[in-house]
């Protein structure tokens, strides 16, 4: 029997069809949205009994660029959707995964308390989704990421095991701390089916700071600057590639438009708006240069551009370095081509780069160069065929050997991603 | 008593760190019997101290080679009993690895030998601007890779976050003495699991860090801190989520109960807190010197409006030191009334705060118990510290059936049993009170994972078999 025949038998019709989006080149036999945790349960006893693989899949935004071996099926958790619980005085909400956070947002809103979390096009991704790649935005520079606002989870296994991991309250040290182990863990260890989440009080005033130049370079002084401030931003963004008619088309690759658009350094402050205005004035003046300010929609709609940018090429490698060595990351980004889009966050010490015509060998130089730095990479999207060997990592070193056995318990059959290397 | 190390075994690991440092002497094993948690007492086979990565390495490779259990142990002030030397084991001891490797103020990030005091680490990044934001009231005399082990917190990790948040990399020393780099400042923090998070707050069961890579802040700029004082805790812990509604967030909120008040004040440590007093609150704000007024003057109104008969604040740098001492010693003036303190540890959700307090007072009356609490209320963190003295065994019984109905509570009310002291030996019989024989395999199998002979740290976390010294 085909996984999709299998499935049918096991899931109400609707939820179940034939094929889907291909990951990686690679077409899914059948995609599923369960409509409940059994359910969740049940598609990964067959799978681990059938021996087909599972992709789990939130909103679908961040699969990568790999392709699952064998015969597989994409288990969607958009079917699981709510918040189950949300205590603003305790500032901790629980939602099934497959809810937004563009969703918990709007229940978290009118209580004047937000999820800190700005990953590209964030509220369209899913709670489970955030929590099952710990992706950050550039508010990890003063929030943390997800990891650390992750309070529990509840985790079906690849054998079709329930664990509820965590817990609902601030401070936990009973047992050893699995949720860090599952958060960013990619699917590889089981689906998340709910988040317990800690929420922050939404800041009562925000501006942006703007500093242009003709090219990304010129910045990174000013982008040291920051990363070294005596007070934090709430984040800090670097951009070259971004048009400045960003509202209405953020995700164009397209650059043969001229004259290239300049580069900006763009810091979030928020906070009381005496806090606002002090901050505003201390970085400027430790920085040596003078912001633009923006405000309102304007602010919102350049750091929603900003939080965007640089994710829709047709490659999309991420790099990172001690922030000190943002610079040669940034210069061999830039590099790749002359339709790069940048997206660099000095504090972080990342920097992600849409490509529309990168070699092999250029991603790999860039790659290298990283590694050089000993910092790391990953390609976020290639199309098919495209890929960068990683120089010097072994499959037998400890680290992958640790990885491994770790996958191992919690999915024997090593049902999920089939074919992915877990690290 | 436990047997004495084989000779060759004892010879070896003299060899490799030299006599003074393998202690065998049954006089110089006692101060590492037992921890902060005065209640057990397990003299160790024998403890080693190294003082480099490679010397703790060899040191494991030893003992695994002849399948010695090892305990690492930093300071000793672990409140959960996690240092105990359970089933002839072997104490593996950082008190000589307690060197600054690198202080790199540029990315803002230090790398350590784990024996580095808390407090030290804060000393040496200041020079820069900078500091090292977990808090935990034991600072001066805890360790680095006690805080990594059991995942530290402190009053000011309501608004900066516990340990974890602020480790970048460790290394490990695994059971044969495998060296595994994980994580560390500049490499891909997605990329891969986080094997880091996981970690730490093991508790000395997966591995030892031998060097660990920690984060710094920049120092903010100003504090204010006020002192509220109350009728009782359950007004206080009202002030706390009225302010937490007011959407505040203060690096700090602590709770100070009549029965320490007391304690304190009829100590050398005496604060100036009244001691008719129900419960004192601190609340602290840090950051941009400009918002902090307001923020200030917002909390004192809701300390007000939820009953507080008078709210202090502090102009100055002693008047700040002033209104904390009361918190920070509080575990140090409990400990002079009785004999003996337990410290107990456990969250709950910070709006239950009020129905627990009453209930834990509850339990205490019933029991015939003195309980004081003091504990970092804005994250539900509760400290109710127990009174007894050891050698009365009835007592002993009644604290361990109050210390059990206590847990029970926190986490009916959807809490846990253990904020951030940790499970050790101590809290091994209440794990079964959250997790299912699944989550609990599941942890099982992680540490198999790391430690597959289970060398490391045995009888401690996981509720398996009884153990015993
Ligand atoms: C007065 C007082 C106040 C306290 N206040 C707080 C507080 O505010 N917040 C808080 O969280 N805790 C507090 N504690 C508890 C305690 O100080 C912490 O748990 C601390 O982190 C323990 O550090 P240590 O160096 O003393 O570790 P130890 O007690 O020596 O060991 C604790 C655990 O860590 C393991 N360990 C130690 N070093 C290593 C290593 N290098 N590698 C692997 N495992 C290792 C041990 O095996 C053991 O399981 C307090 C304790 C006291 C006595």
């Amino acid at each position: 029997m085909s996984p999709a025949d299998v499935l049918a038998g096991l899931l109400p019709r609707d939820e179940v069809r034939e094929g889907g989006t291909p990951i990686g080149g690679a077409t899914p036999e059948a995609t599923v949205s369960p409509g409940s945790v059994e359910e969740v349960v049940e598609v990964l006893r067959a799978a681990s009994a059938e021996g087909f693989g599972v992709v789990p899949s939130g909103s679908g935004a961040d699969l990568g660029a790999s392709a699952p071996t064998g015969p597989f099926v994409v288990l969607s958790t958009t079917g699981l959707k709510g918040v189950e619980m949300y205590e603003p005085a305790d500032l901790t909400l629980s939602a099934q995964a497959g809810s937004t956070l563009g969703e918990i947002g709007d229940v978290a809103g009118p209580h004047g308390q937000w999820l800190p979390f700005d990953p590209p096009f964030a509220p369209s991704r899913t709670l489970g989704g955030l929590a099952a790649t710990g992706v950050r935005g550039p508010l990890a520079a003063s929030y943390g990421a997800p990891r650390d606002h992750i309070l529990g989870l509840t985790l079906v296994t690849g054998d079709g095991r329930l664990l509820r991991l965590g817990g609902r309250v601030m401070k936990n040290v009973a047992g050893f701390d699995l949720v860090r182990l599952v958060v960013g863990s990619r699917g590889t260890l089981g689906v998340i089916v709910s988040v317990n989440v800690r929420l922050f009080p939404r800041p009562a005033h925000e501006v942006g700071l703007v500093l242009e130049a003709a090219t990304s370079h010129e910045l990174v002084t000013a982008a040291r600057a920051v990363a070294t401030a005596p007070v934090l931003p709430a984040s800090a963004v670097l951009v070259s590639g971004l048009r400045a008619e960003v509202g209405a088309d953020a995700s164009s690759a397209d650059a043969s438009r001229t004259p290239k658009p300049p580069s900006l350094l763009v810091l979030r402050i928020h906070g009381a708006p005496e806090t606002v205005a002090a901050d505003s004035t201390r970085l400027q003046a430790h920085v040596g240069r003078s912001f633009r300010v923006v405000e309102g929609a304007e602010a919102f709609a350049l750091l929603t551009a900003v939080r965007d940018h640089a994710m829709t090429g047709p490659i999309v490698i991420r790099v990172s370095a001690l922030p000190n060595r943002i610079g040669d990351v940034l210069a061999g980004a830039e590099a790749l081509g002359d339709t790069v889009q940048i997206m660099a966050d000095p504090i972080a010490g990342r920097v992600r780069a849409a490509v529309s015509g990168a070699s092999t060998e250029g991603l790999e130089q860039v790659a290298h160069a990283a590694a050089r730095l000993g910092g790391g990479y990953a390609l976020e999207r290639a199309p098919v065929g495209v890929s960068i060997r990683v120089p010097g990592s072994s499959p037998d070193g400890p680290v992958a050997t640790l990885a491994r056995g770790l996958a191992d318990r919690f999915d024997p059959q090593r049902v999920l991603w089939p074919g992915k290397r877990v690290t | 008593m436990t047997e004495p190390l084989a000779p060759t075994l004892e010879r070896r690991l003299v060899e490799l760190v030299g006599r003074d440092h393998v202690i065998t002497e049954a006089d110089r094993l006692l101060v590492y019997e037992s921890d902060g948690l005065s209640a057990y007492r397990w003299p160790p086979r024998a403890v080693v101290l190294p003082a480099t990565t490679e010397e703790a390495a060899g040191v494991l490779r030893l003992l695994h080679g002849e399948g010695v259990p090892v305990v690492p142990r930093g300071a000793g002030t672990g409140l959960s009993g996690g240092a105990l030397a359970a089933e002839g084991a072997v104490i593996v001891g950082t008190a000589r690895m307690n060197r600054i490797l690198a202080l790199d103020p540029e990315n803002r990030v230090a790398r350590l030998q784990p024996g580095v005091q808390n407090t030290r680490l804060t000393d040496a990044a200041r020079p820069y601007g900078l500091y090292y934001a977990p808090d935990p009231s034991s600072q001066t005399a805890c360790t680095i890779g006690g805080n990594v082990a059991e995942n530290s917190g402190g009053p000011h990790c309501l608004k900066y976050g516990v340990t974890t948040r602020y480790i970048s990399g460790l290394t490990l020393a695994l059971a044969d003495g495998e060296l595994v780099k994980i994580g560390g400042a500049g490499t891909d923090p997605e990329a891969g699991y986080d094997l880091v998070g996981l970690v730490v707050g093991s508790e000395g069961c997966f591995a030892m860090a031998v060097e660990v890579e920690v984060r710094l802040l920049p120092l903010p700029e100003a504090v204010r801190t006020l002192l509220g004082i109350f009728a009782s805790v359950a007004d206080a812990a009202r002030a706390v989520t009225a302010i937490i509604r007011e959407g505040l967030l203060p690096a700090a909120m602590e709770i100070i109960d009549q029965n320490t008040i007391r304690a304190v004040e009829a100590s050398v440590y005496a604060a100036g807190y009244p001691t008719d007093a129900g419960a004192a609150l601190v609340v602290e704000f840090d950051g941009t010197d400009a918002g902090l007024d307001a923020d200030a003057r917002r909390a004192e109104a809701c300390c007000l409006s939820a009953g507080a008969r008078e709210v202090r604040r502090a102009r100055n740098a002693g008047e700040r030191l002033a209104l904390w001492q009361g918190r920070k010693k509080a575990f140090g003036a409990m400990g002079r009334v009785a004999p003996d303190l337990l410290v107990q540890d456990a969250t709950v959700p910070r709006t239950k705060l009020p129905e627990v307090l009453e209930r834990i007072g509850e339990i205490a009356k019933r029991y015939d118990l003195t309980i004081g609490n003091v504990f970092h209320a804005g994250d539900g963190n509760l400290h109710p510290n127990v009174l007894f003295d050891r050698r009365n065994t009835d007592e002993r019984e009644r604290v361990e059936a109050a210390s059990k109905e206590i847990m029970a509570l926190c986490v009916e009310v959807g809490g846990t049993i253990t904020g951030e002291h940790g499970v050790g030996v101590d809290k091994r019989k209440y794990m079964k009170l959250v997790y299912g024989p699944d989550e609990i395999d599941a942890m099982r199998d992680v540490k198999a994972v790391f430690d597959p002979r289970g060398l490391f740290n045995p009888g401690k976390v996981l509720p398996d078999a009884e153990v015993s010294a």
